[in-house]
């Protein structure tokens, strides 16, 4: 499926982390610390000199007019050796949506920062009355045409990373009383811009890597409107379309597999049966679901149309992630649950992981409105 | 390089192949089969006519020279209409005769392309050990073959048989006429396809008859490819299950409106899709790999494990939506469950599968 020399990014990446990332490290990565940020800016900069950061994006905007198997590659590793660096606002989610809708200043200014991996995205989707209903914001976005300035006002919340983020992209209601799906526009705000307020969520794994934003009269240019004022309901979906490739999933998944295959061994239970047939079965899930990442990631590089392999790979992807986590969790059973087992890192990490995966099927569209998307849009099933 | 997509040829050989195989598919002669009372094999006509027996045999011996992933993707099309013949087996043998290339193999090749020669075996199970080897023995400079096989498919379609046999220990491959054998019983699957048990009585055969293939162990290859090739052909089934299910959501309505507006069908009905979409990319790509692919071998039980889990899950999930009419003989959505139950019990089970893939 690879050629040669994606064969051979693949081991320039591994040796890139390895410069960086400690010798067994086991942990999820946890940018809330200041030292995992620390590890995260050093990786993105390292990324950077060699022009790694986003490898298929055009050489004008710091790429390398690679395919798209050089990004999975990519971000595959990264998840795998579950290493901090791998920017997934900018480089998956922001970046391919202004490469599509942007303007000539957009694309200048801020792919270019993104590949300078000198700064941190965020997203300003999820609203506290507005979680799967997405068409439902209601932070308002003033346009005064005059001065061409958009003032913001309303709060945003789950924004993985908004603690860390210098840029916002942020979905906002810019027509009052419009239809749902009309009057929204998508924009870019700067995250030092006076009146935006970041208060750190505790989540159920112990980290706060999510927060809510206040926005209080938050003044940006309308050169920051992605695509046409009032019309960004697409280009919102269409950036969700991006984020659910679900690969980060695949690599999380394929560690934890190895390790627990190896674990399995360690501990001599490789060779009863039930535990043969359950780790192979886990094997063919996984690697049937990076398969349909793949083809996710691929397809959205042939043509503009909406498809349903993001939703698919989303669903796939999280799903035997969280098998194999279980499994995992029932081979170490009391070994994972005891805090202060700190000897065995497999065994500490799995549950911390497990809890922290519950996100999975929550965001970038839960895992029924996945389902809802792929009936109703994929198999034509009428609401 | 990463790319999913199908090129124009292969475009136009499945859209050709699903137009032929369309024209006398018929769900009530496949009932009737089912039930024992006929005895068809749709498909198998079509496929000679159109010279898809030659498909994966060279140019240089009369074929179209195409790869195993295309010949994959013709066994979608075959799945999906409920063919039956021995279109994979002899397909296979060209595959694996090819990559002997002398003038015997060559000649085999020719014969069987133009269906001179139409041969049925069973070796995937004998390989695995789920079926009988008989035994070759020299007497005086001649060889015989000695000892029974059991369940083996299309006998009447066939003039020859390819057996598992051992000669001192050693796997040997046999091709033997069918004429020359005594058939012993008639047993059905329960789809209906007729299975024959065979007595080779101190066959006296030739030292021609026996496969010799130094490059590769051709049972274990043939087994390996044979159980990828009834992945594809199970995919398709699957195909035709999810399709029967979203055209009766639609047009079925209870509580005065169509069963595909609930939340419950559209939940139940996009896992039937997704999990048909991963499995199909799935297979497909384990067809594309090279047969000296190191990995190939664990990648086929893979997929083996994946279709097992997958598709039977598919059909009986579509029994559930379907409601009584689904429960019924006449609807014919049980043919599909069935074939797909019957591809499940072939090629090896899960801790076989599990065993190779983790070796």
């Amino acid at each position: 499926m690879f050629s040669k020399e994606e064969l051979n990014f693949r081991i320039q990446i591994n040796s890139l982390i390895d410069k960086f990332l400690p010798k067994n490290w086991q942990k999820y990565p946890d940018e809330r610390l200041d030292e995992d940020w620390e590890l995260s800016k050093k990786i993105k900069k390292e990324l950077a000199k060699n022009n790694w950061i986003a490898p298929s994006w055009p050489k004008k905007y710091g790429g390398l007019d690679h395919n798209i198997s050089s990004s999975i590659i990519l971000s595959e590793i990264f998840a795998y050796r579950m290493s901090p660096g791998n920017d997934r606002f900018g480089v998956r989610m922001i970046g391919p949506t202004l490469l599509k809708y942007g303007s000539e200043y957009q694309k200048e200014k801020y792919l270019n920062e993104i590949t300078s991996g000198e700064v941190q995205w965020c997203q300003g989707y999820s609203e506290p009355n507005s979680g799967s209903d997405l068409a439902s914001v209601s932070t308002k976005g003033d346009y005064d045409e005059e001065k061409d300035e958009i003032t913001i006002n309303g709060t945003k919340v789950w924004t993985t990373l908004g603690h860390r983020a210098d840029r916002m992209f942020i979905l906002v209601r810019t027509l009052q009383n419009s239809k749902r799906h009309e009057g929204l526009s998508l924009v870019i705000l700067d995250m030092s811009d006076p009146g935006i307020k970041v208060n750190p969520i505790k989540n159920v794994s112990g980290s706060s890597s999510f927060n809510e934003i206040v926005l209080t009269n938050v003044k940006t240019s309308g050169k920051n409107i992605v695509g046409k004022l009032h019309e960004g309901w697409m280009v919102a979906l269409d950036l969700l379309n991006f984020e659910r490739s679900g690969i980060d999933y695949i690599g999380w998944a394929e560690r934890c597999l190895d390790d627990l295959e190896k674990y399995c061994k360690d501990i001599d239970i490789l060779s009863r049966d039930h535990i043969k047939i359950t780790i192979s079965s886990l094997r063919a899930n996984l690697e049937s679901a990076k398969i349909m990442t793949y083809k996710a990631l691929w397809i959205k590089t042939k043509d503009e149309k909406i498809h349903m392999e993001p939703s698919m790979s989303k669903l796939l992807a999280t799903e035997i992630n969280i098998k194999i986590h279980d499994f995992a969790f029932e081979i170490l059973s009391k070994n994972a649950t005891i805090k202060d087992n700190n000897h065995d890192d497999f065994a500490s990490r799995i549950l911390k992981n497990r809890f922290f995966f519950i996100s999975g099927g929550i965001l970038g569209g839960t895992t029924e409105i996945q389902k809802n998307i792929i009936a109703q849009r994929g198999l034509g099933l009428s609401k | 390089m990463i790319d999913f997509e199908l090129n124009e040829s292969q475009k136009m050989i499945i859209s050709n192949l699903d137009k032929n195989l369309e024209e006398n598919f018929d769900l009530r002669i496949e009932n009737k089969k089912a039930d024992g009372n006929k005895n068809n094999n749709h498909g198998w006509d079509e496929i000679k006519a159109l010279g898809f027996l030659g498909l994966l045999s060279s140019e240089k011996n009369g074929g179209l020279g195409l790869s195993f992933f295309d010949f994959t993707l013709t066994l979608e099309s075959w799945g999906s209409k409920l063919c039956d013949g021995p279109y994979l087996e002899n397909s296979i043998i060209i595959f694996l005769l090819e990559k002997m290339n002398n003038d015997y193999s060559n000649n085999l090749i020719q014969e069987i392309s133009s269906s001179k020669k139409i041969i049925t075996s069973i070796i995937s199970e004998q390989f695995i050990g789920k079926e009988q080897i008989p035994m070759i023995y020299k007497e005086n400079n001649e060889y015989f073959l000695e000892g029974n096989v059991k369940n083996l498919p299309y006998l009447e379609q066939s003039t020859d048989i390819l057996i598992l046999a051992l000669l001192d220990n050693e796997k040997k491959i046999v091709i033997v006429d069918k004429n020359k054998l005594r058939i012993l019983d008639e047993n059905k699957t329960i789809t209906g396809q007729s299975l024959n048990d065979i007595n080779t009585e101190k066959l006296l055969i030739s030292k021609n008859e026996i496969i010799e293939s130094k490059e590769f162990e051709f049972a274990e290859f043939y087994s390996m490819l044979f159980t990828l090739a009834k992945c594809a052909e199970s995919v398709g089934i699957a195909s035709t299950v999810l399709n029967m299910t979203i055209e009766y959501v639609k047009n079925r309505e209870q509580f005065n409106k169509p069963l595909a507006s609930f939340q419950a069908i559209q939940h139940s009905a996009s896992d039937m899709y997704t999990k048909l979409s991963e499995t199909r990319e799935f297979v497909r790509y384990c067809s594309k790999l090279s047969i000296d692919d190191k990995n190939m071998k664990k990648y086929v039980s893979l997929a083996k494990i994946k279709c097992d889990e997958e598709l039977s899950k598919i059909a009986w999930n579509s029994h559930q939506i379907h409601g009584a009419i689904g429960f019924t003989w006449d609807y014919g959505l049980h043919l599909m469950t069935r074939k797909l139950l019957l591809n499940k019990s072939l090629n090896g089970d899960s801790l076989l599968h599990s065993e190779i893939q983790l070796q």
